[in-house]
């Protein structure tokens, strides 16, 4: 009946969590419920991700423990979803950018879909109103069109709607 | 970024609105082909043949086509016959231009299948029983 789990990052590192923040993460929160009480003393192992990245994600589930689960996703009014981030997690947000694709990776490996929502507009406000120079200056990208696959793309576009 | 998987790059992509996706596109080539699937995800069509032109280009697009699972059709239809002066008809023409815009009476239409849309696009137009009244 122990209500701290360990689980051990892909590094080999052994983390001990409460049990209810760890189930913020369906992934591991499924393993729990199919393995049973008796297994859930032995550590869990996350293989995708590292020792720093996991304690990053905990930090996160901890602060969020007691937040009421997400409404089910209504793709059609995906595109009017905002951006907006909540004080808390912008601040979490503030890592360099390898960490931020790390932690939207394992939110996503692990199941913690408000973790990855908030990793994605992240992502997303870094984009927004920005130019594609500007693009490519943020995300260290070289241009690898040449003048006339620019201008195809430009021409695609515009079949799209605004 | 660029090691960010596809399904990762679509759920960025939602918190986008269109110009912002499109600039996206511009930025490299594996930017071009992960930005067109959530693009020409949604094809509106308006009763203009300008918009029927694009919608023909996109269902013979090898690739867009096979991305789009939505279709919008707007039912407005311009039509100038009560304007009895060049300026009447400018008035009429703009207000309708307005009226395509603001999404009057309009059928949202989610395609089951999943395969592309068929080369030779026809699509069976449903009842015009809108609640906007049809010039």
């Amino acid at each position: 009946m122990s209500n701290t789990i360990i689980l051990t990052s892909s590094d080999n590192v052994e983390i001990p969590v409460d049990r209810e923040v760890a189930e913020r993460s369906i992934l591991i929160k499924n393993m729990l419920e199919d393995v049973g009480d008796a297994a859930a003393n032995e550590p869990i192992p996350i293989p995708n991700v590292n020792e720093a990245v996991l304690k990053k994600v905990i930090e996160w589930c901890v602060h969020h423990k007691g937040d009421p689960p997400a409404a089910a996703d209504d793709e059609t009014e995906s595109r009017k979803r905002t951006t907006e981030i909540d004080e808390w997690d912008q601040k979490f947000m503030q890592v360099d950018q390898e960490m931020l694709f790390e932690i939207i990776l394992a939110a996503n490996y692990l199941d913690i879909k408000a973790l990855l929502d908030v990793g994605c507009k992240t992502v997303a406000n870094m984009i927004k109103g920005k130019s594609p120079e500007e693009i490519r200056k943020t995300f260290n990208i070289t241009n690898d069109f040449t003048p006339e696959e620019e201008e195809q793309i430009r021409r695609e576009n515009e079949w799209a709607e605004e | 970024m660029d090691r960010v998987a596809p399904e990762l790059f679509e759920m960025i992509t939602r918190f986008l609105p269109v110009t912002d996706v499109k600039n996206l596109r511009l930025v490299c080539k594996s930017f071009a082909e992960l930005a067109a699937r959530p693009l020409f995800k949604t094809v509106q069509i308006h009763a203009l043949l300008a918009s029927f032109e694009k919608f023909k280009i996109i269902s013979q697009h090898e690739t867009y086509r096979k991305y789009v699972q939505i279709l919008i059709f707007y039912f407005d239809i311009f039509n100038p016959a009560e304007a009895d002066s060049g300026l009447a008809f400018v008035a009429a023409f703009e207000q309708w231009r307005y009226k395509i815009k603001e999404v009057t009476s309009r059928y949202r239409t989610r395609r089951r299948s999943k395969e592309p849309l068929p080369y030779e696009c026809s699509f069976e137009l449903p009842s015009l029983a809108m609640e906007d009244e049809l010039v």
